[in-house]
């Protein structure tokens, strides 16, 4: 279906168009656009959906990992018959939205953001939306975001809480600009510290009503605002958004250390069925992330090292932040266990 | 001046917003005199040596303290005072 037709698709936008920071000139600059969903998780499934029936005529959803029946309780593309099939979420997902909105074009890539796939993942890409869950893939979008000036929009959530910045390349900071450098230590996960269906809905609700905004050609009228959330205290605040700093690495001095592939690359253990995992050193307290890991499974600690079984993974973790995944040879499905049981 | 804390840190300090009178000319004394009233816990969540932990950020009436003199930034009794974590989960 030819991007005029989506636009003026009979009564679908109706209501969109009505709204007058939309209108029909709106609507036609949406048909037109082309978004990245990086994340079809919590945060990546609320977000495709609303921009998939606002009529973002292209949607490309990235990610590696499948359906799980502890995803259902927030990710709302997925169904029991998707977990019990174990089928790859973004695949799921664009099968999901096809039925929602069959006008447009939705593409779901299986596959991991990396410094070696983005540049073919997010070719000819317009905007790109945060639904990751770990901070190396948000400072890749960032540096990439940066390289070829286009907007993204971060967002993260855990427990009941979460932030949204908008990221406008030349016009607002960057994410660098606010966290230089990954957190050092441990950080809460959803798997650590749980996470609430209504902060992540309500995050991408913020992100989307952003990237509509950018879209439809209202980027100047963009509140530039670090948001905050707390869902159970009830708590939110808008902060200004900090300006670029002329020494961020990445959008001041443009070092795209992240899109470079600088970070020490993972390694498959051969014939260990285990990858090992090493990006930067970090500082880990250990006692402190075996209390987190403990009411996932058995955890082990001495101040050496921490073993935990859980799933059917076996993951030894060091002080400095390296990290050995037993039960597979994939690196994607390392990283994904590693940002989900360790945070990055 | 007043705090208001998010995130886990308001879990450290079993709550979202407090005035504080003590005297605290810069972030780093209030700082310790919140770590000295929160206990180890929030120490060690707020700080990484004697610098701010990474992944805190903190802003004084708006405004990042990064872009001011960080943990040195100098406070007044009338300032508020933000402090959140910058979180990676989705």
């Amino acid at each position: 279906m030819n991007a005029v037709k989506a636009s003026t698709d009979g009564d679908r936008y109706s209501r969109q168009i009505r709204f007058s920071g939309i209108g029909e000139d709106g609507q036609r600059l949406l048909a037109q656009s082309r978004v990245a969903i990086v994340g079809c998780g919590a945060l990546g499934s609320a977000q495709a959906e609303l921009l998939a029936r606002a009529g973002v005529g292209f949607l490309l959803l990235i990610d590696r990992d499948y359906v799980e029946w502890s995803n259902l309780q927030r990710q709302a593309l997925f169904d029991e018959k998707d977990a019990e099939a174990s089928l790859p979420k973004a695949a799921a997902a664009a099968a999901r939205l096809k039925a929602i909105n069959s006008s447009i074009e939705i593409v779901p890539a299986i596959s991991d953001l990396t410094a070696a796939t983005v540049d073919d993942l997010l070719e000819n890409i317009h905007l790109v939306m945060d639904g990751t869950d770990n901070f190396e893939t948000r400072y890749l979008i960032n540096d990439f975001a940066l390289c070829h000036g286009i907007p993204w929009i971060y967002g993260a959530a855990v427990g009941s809480y979460g932030l949204k910045m908008p990221v406008v390349p030349g016009k607002t900071c960057c994410l660098r600009c606010l966290l230089p450098e990954p957190p050092d230590g441990a950080q809460e996960t959803c798997e650590t510290a749980g996470v609430l269906g209504p902060i992540t809905s309500t995050i991408a609700a913020l992100q989307v009503a952003d990237a509509l905004m950018i879209l439809t050609g209202h980027a100047e009228q963009l509140s530039r605002k670090l948001t905050i959330v707390d869902v159970w205290a009830g708590d939110i605040l808008q902060l200004p958004q900090p300006q670029p700093r002329a020494d961020c690495p990445a959008c001041g001095r443009r070092e795209f250390t992240y899109l470079n592939g600088k970070l020490r690359a993972p390694i498959s253990l051969c014939g260990r069925n285990a990858v090992q995992i090493y990006d930067r050193e970090r500082h880990l307290d250990l006692q402190e992330l075996s209390r987190r890991l403990a009411p996932l499974g058995t955890v082990k600690v001495n101040e050496f090292a921490l073993r935990a079984q859980i799933e059917n993974f076996d993951i030894t973790v060091f002080p400095d932040g390296r990290a050995i995944l037993k039960g597979t040879t994939d690196v994607g499905v390392a990283r994904s266990l590693y940002a989900k049981y360790i945070g990055n | 001046m007043t705090i208001r804390y998010f995130a886990d840190i308001r879990a450290l300090t079993g709550r979202g917003e407090e005035t504080w009178t003590d005297a605290a000319p810069d972030m780093r004394t209030l700082l310790q005199g919140l770590a000295a009233q929160y206990g180890s816990a929030f120490g060690k969540r707020i700080f990484e040596g004697d610098q701010l932990n990474k992944a805190i950020t903190i802003f004084i009436n708006g405004r990042d303290i990064t872009y001011l003199r960080g943990i040195d930034s100098p406070l007044k009794s009338d300032d508020a005072v933000a402090i959140f974590p910058i979180v990676g989960g989705g």
